[in-house]
């Protein structure tokens, strides 16, 4: 038996489906988390079913984005539905909940964000709209899990509503009625926080905070992903694990092609985190030491930003700018998980109406987006004062990849046929951030990262060794030879770089520590490699979610792109 | 009077009379609770011009984009 969650964006779907599952998914406080579905099993009675979290969807007459056609397929697989409702939108949300009881399934009303309403001065008869509706109806406050209980209960008692279809404007009538007699509002005064959220949309004061949110992120996770690296990771290695290593060097006589492989170079005879590049040294530090606390610090912030209800703000404001780059205010959402990992900003992108939307938001996130683990490693190398680096030299990096964000998006708009559809997106209230949902979501991004990034560079830094022993990249350095050191004035090895970087781009940049460049061509190597091909993770994606051919085409924008700002680069500095 | 909901300034409450768009806007603004005879109230006008619009509509707050706002045609409600 199949049971689907079923409701408008942003009414708690996914965290209903984490407390009926005990499953984790991430939830947030903007419309559009869920753009695939995730399935979960639960126990009812006896038995064990399945509860499918659909995305959210509006209405489920014409979908308007790829996230709401999935939630539509899907609908023909469930066997009961939960129409998770918000009850203080309880006008709005009976759209969806008329639509579906004319779907000939049995059905459960969930109405979710209870305390809300009540703290909102909104009165709900629940027994009245039982009894209109034809269904059980359950108040849920789904954060502290009050009312699930009933709601489980209540599955049992779910029957097949008998309402006939009926067209659009009958559908509003009859909610109109409905919500007059079960619903009644009491005055009261504006609170803190729905003052302050309209002061982020509004003239005089939107821009200002904005400015002053992205400034404090900017800095806030540089402050605290270097704390961490700085304070616990780096004494960690070279207290405790160095010692080890070094007893493992010894034994392995300082060389050879184990040593190689385990341990890497040795520096001046010693054991360089950075730039031995064995699998126990960079292997490890650079996932672990470097990047990590900086995609930890990114994920925290980020998880405040969502559950707070800042970013759809966001997305209002830059709609002018984000109309000239082919796309609307929404679409900063996507960009802006991209600085993450491109990967979820990618799929992220579902939330967009069209295709070519998609097209020209998946090219700019994966050209001129730079992953966390990617800016982790910029921020270590270019920002490196031993080096001659510092944030000045970060700066130009970023700034040679925001008007390349800004130049690409500009042109693709220009050629690309059609016209970008007008935003037109609900925006959430305001709340605190709720901590178990925060660290929650921080959790499963953090795992998720270090699962996927261990793996990949262990495996990276093995295959590295491997080839550089069969010389295979002597082979290759001297076919792409002109271009390395012509065009972007590298040395002829960087292209080990680059062709790592197809794997991960936190330890192609790990490679090029090893190479002794100057500081010039450190800034123009990172320039050149966040904007050249996609890791593979993203490179998958990518071709699921934009074809084949629409991959062909980012890979050419690609391409063009990042040789012009590396030869640029390399002209002017 | 009849006016476009871009006209309205923050505070104003007005009733939709008319919305001049083609069937897909039509359905996309219902979709969001928004269509002829609702009411509604301007939250923030456009920070800079021809930028989106917010408005409250049946207790939650929806941005238009200014494209699809100046169709639609609102009585100021006093």
């Amino acid at each position: 038996m199949n049971i689907l969650l079923v409701g408008h964006p942003n009414v708690g779907k996914s965290v209903i489906f984490t407390q009926l599952t005990g499953v984790n998914v991430i939830a947030s406080n903007y419309p559009g988390t869920t753009v695939g579905f995730t399935e979960g099993e639960m126990r009812f009675g006896e038995q064990t079913v399945k509860v499918i979290d659909v995305p959210g969807t509006y209405s489920l007459s014409t979908p308007s984005s790829k996230a709401e056609e999935i939630a539509r397929k899907m609908l023909e697989e469930g066997d009961l539905i939960i129409n998770v409702i918000d009850a203080t939108r309880l006008e709005r949300n009976l759209h969806l909940t008329l639509e579906l009881l004319e779907h000939r399934k049995p059905v459960v009303v969930a109405l979710n964000m209870w305390d809300d309403a009540q703290h909102k001065g909104i009165i709900i008869d629940v027994q009245k709209l039982q009894g209109l509706l034809g269904v059980p109806v359950i108040p849920t406050v789904a954060i502290t899990g009050e009312g699930l209980k009933a709601l489980k209960e209540s599955l049992a008692n779910a029957v097949v509503p008998l309402h006939a279809p009926c067209t659009d404007e009958q559908r509003w009538v009859e909610i109109g009625r409905i919500t007059e007699s079960v619903q009644s509002l009491h005055h009261r005064h504006h609170t803190f926080w729905e003052w302050f959220g309209d002061c982020c949309v509004r003239r005089s004061s939107g821009i200002p905070i904005a400015v002053i949110v992205l400034l404090s992120s900017f800095y806030g996770i540089r402050f605290i992903g270097e704390s961490i690296t700085t304070y616990l990771a780096e004494p960690v290695f070279d207290h405790l694990w160095k010692p080890l290593l070094k007893i493992i060097s010894v034994a392995l006589g300082g060389e050879g092609f184990i040593h190689q492989i385990l341990i890497g170079k040795l520096i001046g005879g010693e054991i360089d985190f950075v730039q031995s590049f064995g699998l126990l040294t960079t292997g490890l530090f650079v996932p672990l030491a470097m990047v990590f606390p900086f995609v930890f610090a990114f994920y925290l912030w980020l998880g405040i930003l969502e559950d707070i209800g800042y970013l759809p703000r966001l997305a209002v404001l830059l709609d002018r700018l984000m109309h000239k780059l082919g796309l609307h205010g929404w679409a900063i959402i996507p960009n802006l998980l991209g600085l993450g990992c491109n990967v979820p900003a990618i799929l992220a992108t579902r939330i967009l109406e069209d295709r070519r939307e998609r097209l020209i938001a998946c090219t700019l996130v994966s050209i001129a987006l730079p992953c966390a683990a990617l800016q982790a490693m910029i921020w270590a190398l270019v920002g490196n004062p031993v080096k001659g680096g510092g944030i000045g030299h970060v700066l130009i990096v970023y700034g040679v990849l925001f008007i390349s964000w800004l130049l690409i998006g500009w042109l693709l708009a220009k050629i690309l046929p059609g016209t970008s559809p007008e935003l037109l997106m609900e925006i959430p209230p305001y709340r605190k951030p709720y901590w178990p949902t925060v660290l929650r979501n921080l959790r499963l991004r953090v795992m998720g990262f270090l699962r996927e990034a261990i793996p990949i560079v262990l495996i990276g830094v093995l295959a590295v060794n491997i080839l550089y022993w069969l010389k295979v990249f002597d082979v290759l350095a001297l076919i792409t030879a002109p271009i390395m050191t012509k065009l972007l004035g590298l040395p002829k090895e960087a292209i080990v770089a680059v062709a790592v970087g197809f794997l991960r781009k936190d330890m192609a940049m790990g490679l090029l520590a090893t190479m002794d460049l100057t500081i010039k061509q450190l800034v123009v190597a990172s320039t050149v490699l966040a904007m050249f091909f996609p890791c593979i993770a993203t490179f998958i994606v990518l071709i699921k979610e934009i074809g084949w051919r629409g991959m062909a085409f980012s890979v050419m924008v690609m391409i063009i792109f990042s040789m012009l700002a590396g030869g640029i680069l390399n002209l002017v500095l | 009077m009849t006016i476009q909901l871009t006209e309205l300034i923050v505070g104003q409450q007005a009733r939709i009379v008319e919305i001049a768009g083609g069937h897909h806007m039509l359905v996309r603004l219902a979709r969001m609770g928004i269509h002829k005879g609702i009411k509604l109230s301007m939250v923030s006008t456009p920070i800079i011009r021809r930028g989106p619009v917010v408005v409250s509509v049946s207790g939650s707050q929806v941005a238009i984009g200014h494209g699809m706002a100046i169709k639609i045609m609102v009585e100021h409600l006093s």
